[in-house]
């Protein structure tokens, strides 16, 4: 461990020196910069220019230089002249990104269900309501989400899935990024699996008009859950420099009809499977209990242009989701029918202003963010019959500021140049978190000294990165970059419910290391090494909660878990052909995982009577050994003549630990006991194919599949969401069918699960839809 | 004609990529509704116990069954019963018995524990209350008994094996869900008839519509209904899942061995030391049979039986004996006390029903009507006199 973070230190060091050194060239190069540096995209008629081998639609190669001024983007039906910054996925990173032409053609029911079709992306729904985006097997506190660069992840994220990618409108949504694989170094603590950034919608620019209004009204019904709403967005250019977009939109979800139950491989001696207790049925046996919510959103986004390649953006966005049953707590296994935890509010407010643009070489690319991000919680556990509801509430809020430069790039030689990406962030979360138990019979309400967590609660963190790239030969490509990271967590001790305090620091140097080389024109062979880091959240560290496998109590002495992902990939971009590969190791070091208790670990039976009644109790943990997940993901796209499209995704990873029990007496014993990780996801993949006429007809189907995954880890045993036995394949098939008339018309329709096959994603509570369709229509000036 | 061949190219990369998985797990069965105490399918919490098998308490993560865990250390071999005669599983279970002192664990972690922890603490607060029981006990009490997975949560899917199930259309119903209670209130014994006198004798007794001691007897009579009614099932279904025998054993006597004892276990050891013992036996009659039945299921059914009927006489007899006791207080005692005890053998005499009916169905009738008459029409010596008829000493 030691050599490791020499080693890391060592990185990090020769980045920054070398950086520093070639401040010095950057000022001597800034003219030839100007003069010389490529930076709009280029497209060449047959005749490709590479750099950083990422290809954009059109046969046109975008060069990995940040670009800015004078590009028309494609809006996905909009046009602007306006320049705005383009964000690249991370370069030489596995990444894909789902564009807006997707998501109208999928018409996924939320953001997480947009990813379905990325490689390397898994999406398990504890809840009708909730979706979470397993990358590489991790998700949750091991994936960061971000909007529009901004994090939405807080120190209150959990363990396992959580829902708060959901709170992402996706009709708000331009496209999203997956970045997959460790990115640690470019987006601090949690990345260790990936990132998710969902990039919004902007105003429309348009130099010839002067003052102009655009509304557009779209609605949208499903047939398997009874889907109704719509959006009311406005599209407004005040001036030729000054845009605003705003939106406001709403819908009603129902109870969502499966194609039926998933049976586990499970039989018993007669034979017979065993239907899950997760989810319940109505009688059809098709219609899911546990399911439907209310959703209403409202967005406002105004963009100023400094200059022509500066502007200024300001970005409110408000997410309130009401009545959402979590499905496998509602009720929950073997409890009547009538018991049900319930999400009454589940609120995101986020507003940021950001100032982005080119302000030199040095920062050819830059954004400085400034945040404020409120996510509000508030549930009820609700059984009728015994009169009594068990209520709670927690809310953080989180103050963050970022900043991210990329340079112009610099050539140092005829044949070799070099680019820089640096930044730095600081986030500040403040939490408050209440709970009470009222009896209807009595009409009397107990208030507990806690809640989930402690109000008082403050986490801190930030961190300061950079990295350089350097070109040789116009063939290789290779980048190093490290980053200082510093993490404080503080939590008041409650002596009534028996909580320690918990004031702690950690910090931590990690880096990256990458190489490209650019075997042909069309080929890209590419390895990378990040190094992860996550320090314990205050949810490690102090919550109290019912979780999919057992009752878990907090470990205020968790110390931080690393990682080391390794990957190599081939990327192959022709005019007809896209395809990359990759395979990956990641490891992680004192990883935090659940292990079982006995009651013996519980707080006071008083302050936490559950945690002696639950079956399973339970308690991170750093593990003594290391977890690894090892896979490999692909994915290919075809054009074809006559704007045919063919793609296909397939992803597979495996994944193993030392066995979580706790052994204070005798900590070696269990190191050669390796049992699989929590819910890694099946081997799983998808094809698409599409046909889009010029006139904006589209006629195209989906196949979504996963095999049987029944290596389980030993809390999936305990998990009522996994069937026993295991997760079984399914296949499902959609249809696409729709046509957009330019920016004033459109109509996408989605038929679901045409076969109406029972399935489910692993881990999930919610049987994924029955036979059904989804039509959205759009209307605009 | 290209779109033809583009068509069929689409066609081939579905089928291409569809070949790998597919589903043939998921056929439809009829939907079974058991009811299971402890619904984790398989044995999580074995991993909370050390690595080396050493003791029966220290099984190994993989050991969903009962492997090395059989209640007599001499006798776990392993030895299946489906590789063995009958004679000799009869033999085995025999030995396992006569040398067993101490119920051993399936698993380190018995959650039913806390639950009977709960019931003592709601006796501290009501019936066993050394002081004035206050409105604010009753709240308290009512508090301890919604825990989350606490004893309501039990009370509310409670069904009495001793009934068949709830079936309808060929189905077997769960009392859990909307409407079955309604209709089989012996079945579904928990939701139907011992959760609302629990909570009406909470409401009374907070509001302070009824006396305090009357409506504590209610709440006393009532759990011990269900711990009754819990320690059977659970050796019941115990054949499904080899850690509801630990169940079993918990409802009797909170975990504690047979020199210990809480909840049920500290009434009988008080008041029917025979049945007390008697029901020991039982529970230990019941761990051998699983220890050597020691699949994930268990097979023979024919020891279970043994077992179980064993534990029933116990549970039976003791539940008399706690009738009779509580009949012997009512005679002695007068005014709220008396009310507190008539109360009491309101709720816990017509529990016994079922197993006097089973014994002679004449005796029993005069049993329904004692208690379905006054109090002062209770001819106590008669009534004394019917029970231990129908209830000797075992």
């Amino acid at each position: 461990m030691r050599g490791n973070q020499r080693l890391t230190r060592a990185v990090c060091v020769c980045a920054c020196v070398f950086f520093a050194a070639n401040v010095t060239l950057a000022k001597n190069a800034h003219a030839q910069a100007e003069a010389t540096a490529p930076s709009e995209a280029e497209t060449t008629d047959g005749e490709q220019t590479r750099v950083d081998g990422e290809p954009v639609e059109g046969g046109t190669i975008t060069t990995g230089e940040p670009s800015y001024e004078g590009e028309l983007v494609d809006e996905g039906g909009s046009v602007t002249t306006r320049a705005k910054p383009r964000r690249l996925p991370d370069p030489g990173q596995a990444s894909s990104t789902v564009t807006r032409q997707e998501l109208e053609e999928r018409q996924p029911r939320s953001a997480p269900d947009a990813l379905r079709y990325e490689a390397g992306v898994f999406v398990q729904q504890t809840a009708h309501s909730q979706g979470s985006a397993f990358v590489r097997g991790r998700t949750g506190q091991q994936t960061v989400l971000m909007f529009d660069d901004v994090r939405l992840n807080n120190s209150l994220f959990r363990q396992g899935p959580n829902q708060y990618f959901f709170t992402v409108d996706s009709r708000t949504i331009d496209h999203i990024d997956v970045v997959r694989g460790s990115a640690s170094t470019r987006y601090g603590t949690d990345a260790i699996a990936g990132a998710i950034n969902a990039v919004p919608l902007e105003p429309t620019f348009d130099p010839e008009e002067g003052f102009m209004m655009r509304p557009v009204v779209s609605y949208r019904y499903g047939s398997a859950d009874g889907e109704s709403g719509g959006r009311l967005a406005l599209d407004t250019q005040i001036t030729d420099n000054f845009g605003i977009l705003a939106g406001f939109g709403g819908r009603t979800v129902g109870q969502l009809e499966s194609g039926g139950i998933v049976y586990g491989p499970y039989r018993d001696m007669d034979g017979n499977p065993e239907q899950p207790q997760v989810p319940r049925f109505e009688d059809d046996e098709r219609t899911q209990l546990g399911t439907g919510f209310d959703e209403l959103t409202g967005d406002l986004r105004a963009v100023y242009y400094l200059d022509r390649d500066k502007r200024m953006v300001f970005g409110y966005y408000a997410y309130r989701q009401y009545d959402a049953p979590r499905t496998d707590n509602c009720p929950p296994a073997y409890a009547p029918s009538s018991e049900c935890l319930k999400y009454d509010e589940q609120f995101r407010t986020l507003a940021y202003g950001a100032i982005e643009g080119n302000w030199g070489v040095l920062a050819k690319q830059s954004r400085l963010i400034f945040s404020w991000q409120k996510q509000h919680e508030k549930r009820s556990y609700d059984r009728p019959d015994s009169q009594v509801i068990n209520r709670g509430q927690d809310d953080v809020d989180t103050y963050g500021m970022l900043y991210r430069a990329t340079t112009a790039r610099f050539d140092l030689s005829d044949d070799l140049s070099l680019i820089g990406r640096y930044g730095g962030e600081v986030y500040r979360d403040r939490v408050n978190s209440t709970a009470s138990t009222t009896l209807l019979n009595l009409d009397y309400t107990k208030e507990y000294s806690r809640g989930l967590y402690l109000s008082g609660s403050r986490y801190s963190w930030g961190g300061l990165w950079s990295e350089l790239e350097l070109q040789i030969f116009d063939r290789v490509i290779t980048r190093a970059g490290g980053r200082r990271t510093q993490i404080s967590a503080y939590a008041p001790r409650d002596e009534e419910s028996g909580t320690l305090g918990v004031n702690k620091t950690w910090g931590a140097w990690i880096g990256n290391v990458g190489a490209e080389w650019w075997a042909n024109e069309w080929l890209t062979i590419l390895a990378n090494a990040d190094q992860g880091f996550r320090a314990p959240n205050l949810d490690d560290l102090t919550s109290r909660q019912r979780t999919g496998p057992g009752f878990q109590i907090e470990n205020a002495a968790l110390e931080p878990e690393r990682g080391v992902t390794q990957e190599v990939g081939v990327r192959v971009a022709t005019r007809h052909i896209e395809a990359d590969a990759w395979a990956y190791r990641s490891t992680l070091d004192q990883a935090i995982a659940r292990t079982t208790r006995d009651s013996d670990a519980c707080p006071s039976r008083e302050s936490t009577p559950e945690c002696y009644t639950t079956w399973s109790r339970l308690q991170l943990v750093n593990l003594p050994g290391q977890a690894r997940i090892f896979g490999a993901e692909g994915s290919l796209k075809l054009k074809l003549p006559r704007n045919v499209e063919l793609q296909s995704t397939i992803a597979y990873a495996w994944g193993d630990g030392p066995r979580p029990i706790f052994q204070a007496d005798n900590p070696d014993a269990i190191l050669d006991d390796r049992v699989p990780l929590s819910r890694i996801p099946p081997l799983n993949g998808t094809v698409e194919g599409i046909w889009r006429s010029d006139r904006g007809l589209y006629v195209g189907a989906g196949m979504r599949w996963a095999g049987l995954q029944d290596r389980l880890a030993l809390s999936d045993i305990s998990d009522e969401r996994i069937p026993r036995g295991g997760t079984p394949a399914f296949m499902v098939i959609d249809g696409r069918l729709g046509w957009r008339f330019g920016r004033h018309a459109a109509i996408h329709t989605v038929f679901e699960n045409i076969t109406d096959e029972a399935y489910r994603y692993h881990g999930s509570s919610v049987n994924g839809p029955g036979r059904s369709f989804t039509m959205q229509m759009e209307l605009g000036l | 004609m290209n779109w033809k061949r583009n068509l069929a190219l689409c066609a081939s990369m579905l089928v291409l990529v569809a070949c790998g998985p597919s589903d043939e797990d998921n056929n439809k069965a009829n939907n079974n509704h058991a009811n299971h105490e402890n619904h984790n399918t398989n044995n999580t919490t074995a991993n909370n116990t050390t690595a080396n098998n050493t003791s029966a308490n220290n099984t190994s993560a993989n050991n969903t069954s009962a492997n090395n865990t059989s209640a007599n250390n001499t006798s776990a071999n392993n030895t299946s019963a489906n590789n063995t005669s009958n004679a000799d599983v009869l033999m085995q279970w025999e030995t396992c018995r006569a040398d067993t002192t101490e119920y051993e664990r399936f698993e380190e972690t018995i959650s039913s524990i806390a639950r009977i922890g709960a019931f003592e603490d709601i006796a501290d607060l009501l019936w066993e209350n050394e002081m004035e029981i206050m409105d604010q006990d009753f709240i308290d009490s009512n508090l301890i008994y919604v825990e989350e997975e606490g004893l309501d949560s039990r009370v509310s899917r409670r069904e009495d094996e001793h009934y068949m199930p709830v079936m309808e259309g060929g189905m077997t119903l769960s009392c859990r869900d909307d409407g079955v209670p309604e209709k089989d209130p012996n079945r579904c014994v928990g939701p139907a008839q011992i959760r609302p006198l629990v909570l009406d004798a909470f409401t009374e007794g907070a509001m302070g519509e009824g006396e305090h001691k009357v409506e504590a007897a209610k709440v006393e009579a009532a759990l011990l209904w269900f711990l009754y009614v819990s320690s059977y099932k659970e050796a019941t279904t115990c054949a499904a899942k080899a850690k509801d025998c630990d169940s079993s054993f918990a409802y009797y006597g909170g975990g504690e061995q047979q020199d210990g004892g809480l909840g049920l276990a500290r009434y009988f050891k008080t008041h029917a030391p025979a049945a007390h013992d008697e029901v020991w036996d039982g529970l230990i009659a019941v761990r051998c049979w699983r220890g050597i039945d020691d699949g994930e299921e268990a097979t023979n059914t024919e020891l279970h039986d043994m077992a179980l009927a064993e534990l029933d006489e116990g549970l039976d007899y003791g539940l008399a004996r706690l009738v009779v006791w509580r009949l012997d207080e009512f005679d002695a005692n007068e005014g709220v006390d008396r009310d507190a005890d008539w109360a009491f053998l309101k709720i816990l005499g017509p529990a016994l029903q079922r197993a006097a009916d089973a014994r002679d169905a004449n005796a029993a009738a005069s049993l329904e009507t004692a208690w379905a008459g006054t109090a002062d029409e209770l001819d106590v010596a008669a009534t004394k006199s019917t029970i231990e008829t129908l209830f000797p000493a075992p």
